[in-house]
């Protein structure tokens, strides 16, 4: 009987502690997961589950897990992960409350990518601040991209480039242009699903926003898919070729705060050609006003004149410099202005797996090379913008294996 | 699908090399080698060769894209509110290759078909199929059916008019339109420019199953043939034809089945007996002896070790095996099969019948020993392993189906794994953009020239 009674009074004691453990009320984090739990759970029925919380990183990045925790399933998943249920939370910080709102949404969208996601249930929960609260309530920076240091290539004397690192992004189109009105270019990148924005700072890309394109379809794919990007003064034209519609996206200042129109928009359009159709089956586009069927095009006008350039199956061209086209390689295109005059600039259109590169030739006869850039990954798309009062070409290349991808500037 | 990161990877790396950053280009002609003699052109047959024509010719509502995942192609929408009654929506303005609108009706005719067919087991959890309007197809499953669009990638969901059987016109929606029958069995394609998934990139593609490798690779070496399984050591000496080697996943599975009157002695025999490492170095691809049924490459375990072959008493008798006369690939894995039988102190002869003859002895299980390959009907380890079930019993595997998704771990004493090997093809160094694919599939229409080159002459 002695043996058993320090057992016993153990086994009392554990029990005494658990039960007081039990009581204790729970953290304002725990009231946020089980207010979310409650809304999700009903939805769910046995599908797996992805969850993504935004909002101070701290707090999002210990809610998502507990989450992940408390309900299975994995946390902000990836464009190739597959789930069933997409549980997209928002959290935000009140003077003395932490507040959690967002949906639960169905598997459309993972499978698709590009259809309507259904919303299942909306979520709310808030809880005072607690301690743990407090300690997580940290102002959410915006969204960057590592920052690294600038690498720098040579170059002939007069053109400079670097390299800043880009999140993995399926580029069909880039363009550069001051959408926000600082008189500063931002990069507008077009991807399969969206119109990406972002900022271009000395040592970093820093993501500003993501439109998505309209969902739904093309009745007409292509085996590769392809895009058109075009800015026409405060007018943002994009579409890509998976789907039905492009975007419309209208800037404008509206007493004195800016205001923005986005409105589905049908039709392609290169920068300053509007005319543009995909010919069906094909990733070739016909423009008004040129003769040939196109990948890319770009008709644009600078001091040297009015530049039109164009590349298609078997050929590329300069149109506007000594009157005849010039012939040149190359997949991306694009001309503009640099600090030393106008130049076009196109890529080698290399196999992937193969390095490309960027030449850049003066806009004056015979298109004397000025720059290259060499072993890049494949090339996605070239642009001409002013980036904080200095001008420059922005190049977008992506390793087809790794996803890794760059923006190249030269200037 | 615990395989799939494997796969993706095995991909990946492949794609890299095969999908090009320059655009590909319009237009120029292409012949191509089939592996074996088509004798249907059927979605539902379970023979590569008829598969390969039938892949270009019809679409499935699915297909299983680069990163292994399924992406629509006549569907535009799936609902699964109710997930024993999910509804697809098809896609609108869709044709046939004669211009008739492809709608529910025929998706609801095929799918029937392939709930009525032994070809069309992957259908297992579909219980019955209705249409919904013009465009919308209503399912009734036998279960939640996570794998539903996986299964919706595989042959079994081909679309053909009206649910009918392929007949000699060969009408479907897939990339490529058949033209022309060649007498001499040959099939000349052209692009079908409403494809869902885009027009493929040659104007025209020739395929045709050669008597004999040598006579592959001559046409090769002469020019004439772009695309060949042959080897390149089997070309002439002075070949004016540079080629390169495209190879997919060690995914295609080297099958030896056991009919029914073949005793379990001798089946337990011949499953520890056959040195499956010495059988293997008959194949022209790369390849692994087999310890399972479904591929390393697709479960993503390592493989294991193969044991050592060790001999057990067999009782005296006479084995034949039955091999298509069409696939080269097998008899010469026949001969050496042979040996190994006298080795094991059995007496055996090869049968090598022309392909209508094995599949119809297949499916009447009128053969003592069946040599063939059995590709996964996507890229999923489990329902690899029910192909091959479905060789000898397409019931069982249907019925697996119906129950629940496809895992690992089938096995048959009557199924005996010899290897796991790639599907290669040599193609001409000036082609770009050929991708074999985990189920063995040469990609014919993402194939195009660096230069477009107008179709041979004969």
């Amino acid at each position: 009987m002695r043996d058993v009674f320090p057992t016993v009074w153990l086994a009392l004691s554990l029990i005494l502690v658990l039960g007081q453990a039990h009581a204790a009320p729970p953290s304002g984090l725990e009231r946020l997961v089980e207010g979310v739990a409650a809304r999700v759970e009903p939805v769910r029925a046995g599908s797996t589950l992805a969850v993504c919380v935004h909002g101070p990183p701290r707090l999002a990045e210990m809610l998502a897990a507990r989450l992940v925790t408390r309900l299975g399933g994995r946390s902000c998943p990836s464009s190739n992960d597959k789930f069933e249920r997409l549980v997209d939370l928002t959290v935000t910080m009140t003077r003395d409350t932490a507040r959690v709102s967002g949906e639960v949404r169905a598997p459309a969208n993972a499978l698709w990518g590009v259809t309507e996601p259904r919303v299942l249930a909306t979520v709310f929960a808030e809880s005072a601040f607690d301690d743990e609260l407090r300690a997580m309530q940290v102002v959410a920076p915006p969204t960057v991209t590592p920052p690294i240091q600038p690498a720098v290539r040579p170059l002939p004397p007069g053109l400079r480039s670097r390299m800043l690192s880009l999140p993995d992004l399926d580029v069909l189109a880039l363009a550069l242009a001051d959408v926000n009105g600082d008189g500063s270019a931002e990069l507008l990148l077009l991807t399969p699903t969206e119109l990406v924005v972002a900022r271009i700072e000395p040592t970093r890309v820093v993501e500003l926003r993501r439109l998505a394109l309209p969902p739904g379809m093309s009745p007409s794919l292509s085996r590769v898919e392809t895009g058109t990007l075009a800015v026409r003064g405060n007018e943002v034209f994009a579409h890509a070729s998976g789907l039905r519609d492009g975007l419309h996206w209208r800037i404008q200042a509206s007493k004195g705060e800016p205001a923005e129109l986005l409105e589905r928009w049908r039709g392609f359009a290169f920068p300053g050609l509007e005319k543009c159709e995909q010919m069906q089956g094909t990733d070739l586009f016909q423009c008004a006003g040129l003769a040939d069927k196109v990948w890319t095009a770009q008709l644009v006008t600078l001091a040297v004149g009015r530049i039109t350039v164009v590349s298609g199956p078997g050929m590329a061209s300069v149109t506007g410099v000594g009157g005849a086209p010039e012939l040149v390689a190359g997949t991306q295109l694009a001309a503009g202005t640099l600090r030393h005059g106008d130049v076009v600039a196109f890529s080698d259109g290399k196999l992937r797996g193969e390095p490309d590169a960027i030449t850049v030739r003066a806009l004056t006869s015979g298109l004397p090379v000025v720059g290259r850039v060499e072993r890049l990954f494949g090339v996605r798309g070239l642009g001409f913008g002013v980036v904080d009062g200095v001008p420059v070409l922005a190049a977008v290349a992506r390793d087809a294996v790794t996803k890794k991808s760059e923006l190249w500037l030269v200037d | 699908m615990a395989g799939r990161l494997n796969y993706l990877v095995a991909t990946l790396l492949l794609s890299a090399s095969a999908h090009a950053e320059v655009r590909a280009l319009y237009g120029g002609a292409a012949a191509g080698a089939l592996s074996g003699q088509p004798i249907a052109f059927d979605p539902l047959s379970s023979r590569a060769a008829d598969l390969e024509v039938a892949a270009l010719i019809f679409d499935r509502l699915f297909h299983v894209d680069s990163l292994g995942v399924p992406r629509p192609v006549l569907v535009q929408s799936l609902d699964e509110t109710q997930p024993l009654r999910p509804r697809l929506q098809l896609r609108p303005d869709l044709h046939f290759h004669d211009g008739r609108p492809l709608g529910a009706a025929d998706v609801v005719a095929s799918l029937r078909r392939g709930l009525a067919d032994p070809g069309g087991w992957m259908l297992g959890p579909i219980v019955a199929v209705r249409t919904v309007g013009d465009l919308g197809v209503e399912l009734e499953l036998s279960r939640r059916a996570p794998d539903l669009t996986l299964l919706l990638s595989t042959t079994a969901a081909s679309i053909t008019p009206a649910g009918q059987p392929p007949n000699t016109r060969l009408v479907g929606s897939g990339p490529f339109v058949l033209a022309q029958r060649g007498s001499d069995g040959g099939l000349r394609l052209q692009p079908w420019i409403d494809a869902p998934l885009g027009r493929p990139y040659l104007d025209v593609l020739t395929l045709r199953a050669y008597a004999s490798p040598a006579l592959e690779a001559q046409s090769f070496d002469a020019g004439s043939t772009q695309v060949t399984h042959a080897l390149p050591s089997s070309f002439g000496p002075g070949r004016h034809n540079p080629s390169t080697a495209v190879d997919g996943p060690q995914t295609l599975l080297g099958l030896l089945c056991l009919g029914p009157t073949v005793s379990a002695e001798v089946a337990a025999a011949l499953a520890v007996g056959i040195d499956k490492e010495r059988l293997r170095r008959q194949l022209r691809e790369p390849s692994r002896a087999a310890t399972s049924l479904a591929a390393p490459a697709l479960t993503g375990q390592p493989a294991r070790p193969v044991p050592p072959p060790s001999a057990r008493p067999i009782p005296p008798g006479h084995l034949t095996i039955l091999v298509d006369r069409s696939r080269v690939d097998e008899r010469a894995v026949a001969d050496r099969l042979l040996y190994e039988l006298d080795r094991l102190g059995m007496e055996a002869s090869i049968d090598a019948a022309d392909p209508a003859v094995v599949e119809a002895r297949r499916r009447r299980g009128d053969f003592q020993l069946l040599l063939t390959t059995v590709a996964p009907p996507v890229p999923d380890a489990g329902l690899q392993e029910l192909a091959a079930l479905a060789v000898i019993d397409p019931a069982a595997a249907r019925k697996t189906l119906a129950r629940a998704v496809a895992t690992v771990g089938v096995s048959s004493p009557r199924l005996i794994p010899l290897y796991h090997r790639s599907g290669r093809v040599q193609i001409s160094a000036e082609l770009r953009g050929m991708v074999v694919d985990a189920t063995g599939r040469a990609l014919f229409e993402d194939l195009f020239w660096l230069r477009p080159r107008r179709e041979a002459r004969p």
